[in-house]
């Protein structure tokens, strides 16, 4: 064995120019083993795709979300519309009469006119009681049928129909 | 002594090797292999290189022909079925129809979300008693009605009701959602609604069932309130189903426009009932009242007798479901007579103080003239004859007219042509050509042989008194687009008729009205000044051809020196009374008693000395 590392006799000059060379190299970076590498990858690759999942998720959850919210919204916008619709209906004129008649009140024309700035009053306001008061508008009995038609000459098919007042 | 170990050989290089035998003494070693006594092992000749490259390109191979055919099949064979046009859905967003309020934001035509609920008989026959059961308690229907409707063969679409509000749809959803019944749908159907009811149910008009406007002003503008549709296009999976984050784009729906009136609820509310009460009292057939500002012509209420109510239409009979004052024209008697007074004056053939002397009747075109009462000769100034409302006087007084200025006159105030008021089914009266004869001609001055509408002759009468200017009536006070931004109305611009001083004594003429012995017990009004003139002419039915009944009216406006409300009351065909005194005046006194403080109309009643009517 140790033959093969005996120089060869014979060939000094030539030995030199082999042998010379020869020379400890630095030590080579550290590389990954195979099996390490393939672990890393499959680990940069893992992180990627759960990354792109919630985002892909978070976005279709808050897309959801606007949904339902869009649908709370509408939900509301019912809601809202149905009490304005309440609140016009009670606003008309004929249910301000029927309500305040039913108090008891009756429409007086008769003001005293307050003029501004000044503050001078005009015209000396009348009380209104039944008899005294012109007859200015029909007035529905105070204990009133209460949802029933206005007191107008609403005409039926064919045939006419007046409703006292 | 060197001994080499036997160098292993290329064929041995496995792990299958022979382990090397121990060395013996006697006899040099021999290399020998001996044979092993067992089947051969399997041997994929992975080892070469090539062979690996090779078939994993093989099976790459594959895997990509499967996927061009793939590509061939979706795109080639099946391309119409995933092409965008098929999976891009769009769906049209309905404009919100515009609102109508009054002149002090009262709504009198609003729209509520409302839907059409719709079933899928294929989907409900399972479940039919048991989605019957939630859908009686929330739409108001009975089981016995539902089940027909949820299990009818044939079909796949099914109207269950209509017009239901979108709040009840949401409650009975949530309802049939939380017990797991399928098969309910809905579609788009707003209500229109309208909660004065009747009140302005004339000028407002009505929708149909396809929200189409019918009758007055939604009638008129309907292209106007029902706005533009919009689009929304959007990604869908094939099965209709829409993707969450898929490309999708939206033109928004243009609303349509608002329009807020002219008209006052209350005075409108308080003209209908007290018309209504003079047209049952009187056993009339119809009646209108219309209330002008006179200083804008703006009308403030046009009440109508019979009416309808804008939500139910169809309870009504259908010649109640016009607007009379608009659109029926008749002959307008005595009230005339401040029209024909007002060409006299201006014209400078006669002033309030011309002195006529009037015979008990008059012969005119073939036929004589009487007044309604009956008299000897009379001696009255032009006064006296519009107070006491004589015929003949009138018609003594037009002769001095020329004929086609007296026409040109009329023209002038409005008579003959429509008044361009925002109204659908307006009618322009019939107005007799300049070169009426004569017999005629006598007849206009007095109110018959012409016809006008209501709207026509309130007009002419506010523009005579109102310094001579007449202002086109309008009921639309402004108009705003569905971002609420004002629209600009087209508005006719006013125009002088007579002069301001001819207009003075026209109003003094009318105040000569009031002053008489029946204005004071009958047209006066307790707290302010005042003039009027009643009307009662003879009413031509259509039936006959000739005259039967009467139509009497009133036209009055306060206060006299600056007018500003005027009021004109119709009744046609009153079987009780046939004068305008006792028709029409007691719904015109309390129309005004109740519009004029209204409108801060300060009370300005005093004494005066009536000037003289006769000589």
């Amino acid at each position: 064995m140790s033959a093969l590392w005996a120089p060869i006799t014979g060939r000094r000059e030539e030995i030199g120019t082999i042998s010379s060379p020869l020379h400890a190299v630095a030590k080579p970076a550290a590389r990954l083993a195979r099996f390490s590498f393939l672990l890393v990858l499959i680990g940069i690759f893992g992180i990627g795709m759960a990354g792109l999942l919630m985002l892909n998720t978070t976005l279709q959850g808050q897309a959801f979300q606007s949904r339902t919210l869009n649908r709370q919204a509408s939900e509301l916008a019912y809601a809202q519309a149905d009490l304005e619709n309440q609140l016009d209906a009670l606003a008309a004129p004929q249910e301000l009469a029927r309500r305040a008649s039913a108090l008891g009140m009756r429409p007086n024309p008769y003001p005293a006119f307050l003029e501004l700035p000044n503050g001078k009053v005009m015209a000396s306001p009348r009380q209104c009681r039944a008899t005294r008061c012109p007859r200015s508008l029909s007035k529905r009995p105070p204990k009133s049928r209460l949802s029933g038609p206005p007191n107008v000459l609403v005409s039926r098919q064919g045939q006419r129909q007046s409703q006292p007042s | 002594m060197h001994t080499a170990r036997p160098l292993r050989s290329q064929q041995q290089h496995d792990r299958t090797t022979v382990p090397p035998r121990p060395r013996a003494r006697q006899s040099p070693p021999v290399r020998q292999v001996r044979p092993v006594q067992r089947r051969p092992p399997l041997r994929l000749p992975l080892a070469s290189a090539h062979r690996r490259l090779h078939t994993l390109l093989i099976i790459v191979a594959m895997a990509l022909s499967l996927c061009a055919g793939r590509l061939l099949q979706l795109q080639g064979f099946d391309s119409s079925s995933y092409s965008v046009d098929a999976l891009t859905r769009t769906l049209p967003l309905l404009p919100a129809r515009g609102q109508i309020t009054d002149r002090n934001g009262l709504v009198l035509a609003s729209t509520q979300p409302a839907v059409a609920v719709t079933a899928d008989p294929k989907l409900t026959a399972l479940q039919a008693s048991a989605i019957a059961d939630v859908l009686a308690v929330h739409l108001g229907m009975s089981v016995e009605e539902l089940m027909p409707l949820l299990t009818r063969t044939g079909t796949r679409f099914v109207y269950i009701k209509k017009k239901v509000p979108a709040l009840t749809y949401s409650a009975l959803a949530a309802d049939l959602s939380s017990r797991r019944l399928h098969g309910i749908f809905r579609e788009s159907d707003p209500i229109r609604t309208y909660p004065n009811g009747s009140v302005g149910a004339s000028v407002v008009g009505f929708v149909g069932a396809d929200g189409e406007g019918l009758a007055g002003l939604e009638r008129t503008f309907n292209a106007q309130l029902a706005g533009v549709e919009g689009k929304e296009t959007y990604e869908s999976a094939p099965n209709g189903s829409r993707i969450p984050l898929g490309r999708s784009s939206i033109t928004p729906a243009r609303n349509g426009l608002s329009y807020q009136l002219t008209l006052d609820s209350e005075v409108q509310w308080a003209a209908e009932r007290r018309l209504a009460e003079q047209v049952a009292r009187t056993h009339a057939d119809s009646g209108f009242a219309i209330v002008l500002d006179i200083k804008t012509g703006q009308v403030i209420a046009l009440a109508n007798a019979p009416t309808y109510d804008s939500s139910r239409p169809q309870a009504a009979n259908s010649a109640d479901r016009g607007n009379r004052a608009i659109s029926a024209p008749y002959e307008p008697g005595s009230v005339e007579k401040v029209l024909t007074s007002a060409a006299l004056i201006d014209s400078g053939t006669a002033t309030p103080n011309t002195r006529v002397v009037i015979p008990s009747r008059i012969a005119s075109g073939g036929n004589t003239i009487k007044d309604f009462f009956s008299h000897g000769v009379l001696h009255y100034t032009m006064r006296g004859v519009i107070a006491d409302s004589s015929n003949i006087g009138t018609v003594l007084l037009t002769r001095q007219l020329n004929k086609q200025t007296l026409h040109d006159y009329l023209v002038s105030f409005g008579l003959g042509h429509t008044t361009s008021i925002e109204l659908p089914g307006e009618s322009a009266g019939i107005m007799p050509k300049a070169d009426m004869p004569d017999g005629q001609r006598d007849r206009v001055a007095f109110g018959q042989a012409i016809a006008v509408t209501g709207i026509q002759q309130a007009a002419a009468v506010a523009g005579i008194v109102n310094g001579g200017i007449y202002n086109p009536p309008t009921v639309i006070k402004t108009a705003t687009d569905g971002e609420g931004r004002e629209v600009a109305v087209p508005r006719t611009p006013p125009r002088r008729v007579i002069s301001d001083k001819s207009s003075a004594q026209v109003r003094e003429l009318m105040q000569a009205v009031i002053d008489s012995t029946n204005g004071q017990r009958n047209l006066k009004l307790d707290r302010y000044t005042s003039g009027g003139k009643t009307g009662t002419a003879q009413r031509a039915d259509i039936s006959c051809g000739c005259y039967r009944g009467y139509v009497t009216s009133f036209v009055g406006f306060a206060p006299l020196d600056d007018p500003q409300i005027l009021t004109y009351v119709v009744i046609s065909n009153p079987r009780a009374g046939d004068t305008g005194s006792i028709t029409a005046a007691p719904a015109y006194r309390d129309i005004m008693n109740m519009a004029l403080p209204r409108y801060s109309v300060a009370p300005d009643a005093k004494p005066h000395k009536p000037l003289p009517t006769q000589w």
